[in-house]
């Protein structure tokens, strides 16, 4: 979970930041391309306009000479339609002018050209107002007026001022269109550059992503390899255990007969103990009793509790014992603290009542290891001696 | 350019679909059987209920035919053929006198000869030469220059440069009124003091 986490965070930043790469990338293409696009509306537009600008500057100049070339040959002929032809071509070519300058409302040399052109027109169209009035005064008179007449100079002039104006918008022409290349070139250049930029990031979005997949697959198999071990190792403790515990069990049974047959035997030794006539002690190493067989209790008419922790001497006394005092027995002291027998140890044995009986003692030290903890004294009596110093011989009952 | 229309080509005919044109093909020939007989100016005139849809049905058959000049009435109905500039500026002359507001308008597209159609405002929209033949034969549109020329345009299926209102003064000779550029402002409305025609008189 831990490392599911860990790669989560750590593709997660760099994903979110190359989405919003992308969306930002796809909104400057976005607003270049709407940029472009009403630039290029506008373009389209003003390009049209200026062709038609140029194209009414043309029909200016040939409606005018349709008009000329009409009116003179009504002049010549006197036929009416030519007259009616050469007013409807100066009324086109009034319509066309005023196009013309309506369309160069916004550039004032071009505009005042035209209006120039206007008054030249209009001069045009008074001259043969005066020659079609001149007319029922004969043809010498129409002669005389032409003679007069300014149509090469006033038409040079239209001519002129119509050429410079189409140069004048050619060369617009030519410049727009050199812009509107230059600016498609760097839309091109844009958009080229942000689709690869954009190619990229999805290219390298896409190398995070799958390298992320191929990683959580290998965390995935890692972490179903370990399972699977995991669980082999866990299989096999379990086995191990199983045994160790049945081991164990089998070992606890064992050692509970071993304790049963301890038990028996010590329920028997005591038993052995407690039916042998002779008195048996159990004392430790300071000569204090221990533990005593029946024999001593039947003897002395004392219970277990009174002799128990109680000195051996209390009970048993002997003779002629070097350094005997308070209670302490020399040589049994000496026997257990130097771990020998003493053997054949005549002395004497004391009951309740305060009747002495001879005895004889053997001490046996007991030891754990090789130290001496206590040692086993065992009395065989001979006889009874009188509460104070008279003898008796008996025997002890068991 | 289809023949039968005024302008680039005949956009509507060539647009619509199969079940389309059959149906087109029934009402022209209605049409064209109530049109077999060609109207005369006198009659325009003096029919008291002559309505736009009523003047574009007279001329559901009319062919298209180009002409330099704008032809006389009798000239045009007789011959039952001319161009846009004829049946819209024909339509003004006879549409007006019933109480329609009408306008002429020409409209100049790239490349294209200028066409002109005959808005009325009662109907809110304009009455063209290249569309007698059909149901619906008014255009429906704005009243503005920029609205009509842009819907003009548009069924040309081209851009347009400027729109022109003018009047017809006879004989051939028109007045402008307004003049709008598609560069212009959209609220420039075109109208300015004009040169008067009415000079060009010799």
């Amino acid at each position: 979970m831990k490392l599911k986490f860990e790669s989560k965070q750590t593709i997660e930043k760099p994903v979110i930041f190359l989405l919003l790469l992308v969306l930002g990338l796809f909104a400057v293409l976005s607003y270049s391309s709407f940029l472009y696009s009403r630039e290029s509306r506008s373009t389209s537009d003003w390009v049209n306009q200026t062709h038609a600008l140029i194209s009414e500057a043309d029909a200016i100049v040939s409606s005018l000479h349709a008009g000329e070339a009409l009116l003179k040959s009504f002049l010549i002929t006197g036929d009416e339609r030519d007259r009616a032809g050469s007013r409807m071509a100066y009324a086109d070519a009034a319509e066309h002018l005023d196009l013309a300058r309506a369309m160069t409302r916004d550039d004032p040399p071009r505009h005042d050209s035209l209006a120039k052109v206007a008054s030249l027109l209009e001069k045009r169209v008074e001259f043969f107002q005066k020659t079609v009035r001149a007319l029922p005064a004969g043809a010498d008179e129409v002669r005389k007026l032409m003679k007069t007449d300014s149509a090469d100079t006033d038409q040079l002039e239209i001519q002129k001022v119509v050429e410079a104006l189409k140069v004048h918008e050619m060369g617009l022409l030519q410049e727009r269109d050199k812009k509107s290349y230059l600016q498609a070139q760097r839309l091109k250049w844009i958009i080229g550059t942000g689709v690869v930029l954009q190619l990229l990031t999805l290219g390298f979005m896409l190398y995070l992503v799958f390298n992320e997949l191929s990683t959580r697959r290998h965390a995935a198999m890692a972490l179903t390899d370990a399972n699977q071990k995991l669980e082999q190792t866990v299989q096999e403790r379990t086995s191990q255990l199983v045994d160790a515990n049945k081991k164990l069990a089998d070992e606890i049974l064992e050692q509970k007969w071993s304790n049963q047959a301890l038990e028996h035997q010590l329920r028997y030794n005591q038993l052995i103990i407690n039916s042998i006539g002779d008195l048996v002690l159990v004392a430790s190493r300071a000569s204090n009793i221990l533990r005593v067989n029946t024999a001593v209790l039947n003897y002395t008419g004392m219970e277990s509790h009174e002799l128990v922790a109680g000195p051996v001497s209390r009970i048993l006394q002997i003779p002629n014992d070097a350094g005997a005092a308070d209670g302490n027995l020399p040589a049994i002291a000496a026997a257990l603290r130097d771990g020998r027998d003493l053997l054949h140890k005549p002395a004497l044995l004391r009951n309740r009542e305060g009747t002495q009986s001879r005895a004889e003692l053997n001490v046996f030290p007991l030891r754990d290891g090789d130290k001496v903890v206590g040692g086993v004294i065992i009395i065989q009596l001979g006889e009874k001696e009188a509460p104070h110093g008279g003898s008796e011989l008996t025997n002890s009952k068991v | 350019m289809g023949p039968e229309f005024c302008g680039k080509s005949g956009i509507p005919w060539i647009r619509c679909k199969m079940s389309c044109r059959i149906l087109i093909l029934v009402l022209v020939g209605f049409l064209g059987v109530q049109g077999m007989a060609a109207v005369t100016l006198q009659q325009l005139v003096q029919d008291a209920k002559l309505t736009p849809k009523k003047y574009a049905g007279y001329f559901s058959n009319f062919k298209y035919r180009q002409q330099a000049d704008i032809q006389a009435w009798d000239l045009f109905l007789l011959s039952k053929s001319g161009d846009c500039d004829d049946y819209a500026i024909l339509a003004d002359e006879v549409l007006k006198p019933k109480g329609y507001t009408t306008r002429l308008i020409s409209v100049r597209m790239p490349g294209a000869l200028p066409h002109v159609v005959c808005y009325i405002r009662e109907e809110k929209g304009y009455l063209d030469f290249n569309n007698r033949t059909y149901m619906i034969k008014i255009e429906k549109c704005g009243e503005s220059l920029r609205a009509i020329a842009a819907k003009v345009a548009k069924s040309f299926e081209a851009n347009w440069t400027s729109a022109v209102e003018f009047t017809y003064l006879g004989d051939g000779m028109k007045q402008a009124v307004a003049t709008v550029l598609k560069t212009d402002p959209p609220d420039y409305d075109g109208r300015s003091p004009r040169p008067d025609q009415n000079k060009i008189n010799f």
